[in-house]
């Protein structure tokens, strides 16, 4: 175990900091999965038919479906793992984020891949005896801890070691998470159809490969990470001193910084980010479709008006849609994050905001006068913009609450994204039901959603306004913030 | 005290505390080459919408 300690994980003279944005992919990749998990779904609603689904008697009450083996699962139950994702993410980020600063990156890495890799065995085992909590508690309970703390462990890290473009590592990580399910989707993809046989849909298999796949790559990073030593800088950089500015070289600590209101005008701005964002990502595919019908093959007829050949070839470049938005979700992660190092964390959440409600409002006017490429263009652009208010926040809270205790402090932030992961979607099913209800045609029901979602983004725009530099009265006396006498460690306060 | 270095430095010190130049290739390459794969899937089901 002692492999595991902090002190182990110091890093020697010579070693280059650029060996740390790897490890952090291997854990985000793997973790990033968990976006990909929608390609089980088909597979598993027919595990026990094969060919296929068979439906459970409609007198069946929902416990006796949870334990039926007789009948398959409804995609409905199988998609209750995205809440769950969401919310042992948020909260196990929030409860362990302290924990992590404490015992360092390498043991909160190993938990993570025991935590993820072990959730895939144990859901295979779930699969494989058609037992659906047994899923629920190995992928979305277990994984989902295991997707909380493989998030935020190497955070803290990077910031430290890229002091001078913290914009730049935490995007490099960040970006892993959402391109791990375009390497993961495929993947599964292709081992499901290989798996499968007359008696087996093939996911249960899929699940102890991908499991075996996930915990290798996840162990490798957690051992390549390494802290730097205290007093450590980058060659000719210089922190910025000036009290009161919006980069601080003082820190706050964890059970401070929440009591401040730039924790909640923070955690404000990444949940009605991330709602609106998501909002989006899940109704993309379908609002594409419905918003174009058949001009999208060049045929002038609405959707519903459309033969199943049709309907199948316009379903297919809904998917096309979706996978290009995912595309640009990963640059944004990578691009926004290094473009707020010189453009100031404030100013590119105001880009984000004022912009993304500008872009949101003129989709329906896209959509009327039947303009598939400025359409598209703009989705493309917002989903950037989505990815990049999740790889900017953390070096946002590094200027705001210095380096120290970042990774504690954003996990503590990322309840937000579990809040927003059952908000937006809620809000946009809400919206579009309640506007069906009333009469409204389907193909027009999104404009309404659409301006809702672009004043959700200019009340962000109203809460990263406010943002100002934390008072001194929560910064940590200098005494106390002075590096640990061990170099590396970094004790959290009670 | 000796800094670790924003670019690899080829001596002993360097070697020993894992940091030469092909381990970091092979770092890079090693979550390059499955993120380029998953690019490529994406962009290939992408191109439909441009059809």
């Amino acid at each position: 175990m002692d492999l595991l300690s902090r002190e182990r994980t110091i890093a020697g003279p010579g070693f280059n900091r650029w060996l740390v944005p790897p490890a952090a992919l291997a854990i985000h990749l793997s973790i990033g999965m968990a976006y990909g998990f929608s390609v089980f779904w088909l597979p598993l609603s027919r595990a026990v038919g094969i060919t296929q689904s068979i439906e459970c008697p409609a007198d069946m009450g929902l416990i006796a479906r949870i334990f039926a083996t007789s009948c398959d699962w409804k995609i409905s139950m199988l998609s209750v793992m995205y809440t769950l994702f969401f919310v042992f993410l948020g909260s196990s980020a929030a409860v362990f984020g302290s924990w992590l600063e404490r015992v360092g990156p390498r043991k909160a890495g190993v938990v993570a891949a025991c935590c993820w890799g072990g959730g895939f065995f144990i859901s295979a085992l779930g699969v494989h005896l058609h037992q659906i909590w047994l899923m629920w508690l190995g992928s979305g309970v277990i994984g989902g801890c295991g997707l909380g703390l493989g998030y935020i462990s190497p955070v803290s890290t990077l910031i430290k070691w890229f002091p001078d473009r913290r914009g730049l590592a935490t995007g490099m990580a960040i970006m892993g998470f959402g391109g791990g399910a375009m390497i993961g989707a495929p993947l599964a993809d292709i081992l499901v159809r290989h798996f499968a046989t007359p008696e087996s849909v093939g996911v249960w298999q899929t699940f102890l490969v991908l499991g075996c796949l996930y915990f290798t790559s996840m162990m490798i990073g957690a051992m390549g990470y390494r802290v730097p030593p205290a007093d450590w800088k980058p060659a000719g950089y210089v922190p910025k001193t000036n009290h009161g500015s919006m980069i601080t070289s003082r820190n706050v600590s964890v059970s401070q910084a929440w009591r401040t209101p730039q924790f909640w005008l923070l955690w404000s701005v990444l949940c009605l980010n991330v709602s609106a964002g998501i909002g989006i990502i899940g109704m993309s595919s379908p609002m594409l479709q419905e918003v174009f019908g058949g001009k999208l093959i060049g045929v002038a007829k609405g959707l519903s008006d459309l033969d199943t050949a049709q309907k199948a070839q316009v379903a297919s470049i809904g998917a096309g849609f979706a996978a290009l938005l995912s595309l640009f979700n990963i640059i944004g992660r990578i691009g926004w994050a290094s473009a707020s190092d010189w453009l100031g964390r404030k100013r590119t959440y105001m880009i984000f905001f004022a912009l993304g409600a500008l872009l949101y409002s003129t989709a329906p006017f896209a959509g009327r006068i039947g303009s598939i490429p400025l359409f598209v263009a703009l989705f493309c652009l917002i989903l950037t913009m989505y990815g990049g208010g999740f790889s900017t926040i953390p070096a946002y809270l590094a200027d705001l609450f210095g380096t120290r205790y970042v990774g504690a402090i954003h996990g503590r932030l990322l309840t937000a994204w579990s809040t927003a992961g059952v908000l937006g979607p809620t809000l946009v099913t809400f919206i579009r039901e309640y506007q069906l209800a009333h009469g409204v045609p389907s193909a027009q029901a999104y404009n309404i959603t659409m301006y809702i979602l672009a004043g959700l983004l200019l009340l962000g725009f109203a809460c990263n306004l406010a943002v100002r530099p934390v008072s001194d009265r929560f910064y940590m006396p200098e005494s106390e913030a002075l590096p640990s006498p061990l170099p590396g460690t970094s004790p959290v306060p009670r | 005290m000796t800094n670790p270095t924003d670019t690899p430095q080829p001596t002993a010190d360097a070697a020993r505390n894992g940091s030469s130049p092909i381990l970091l290739a092979a770092a890079w390459i090693g979550v390059g080459v499955p993120m380029l794969w998953g690019m490529w899937m994406t962009l290939q089901k992408a191109a439909l919408l441009f059809r």
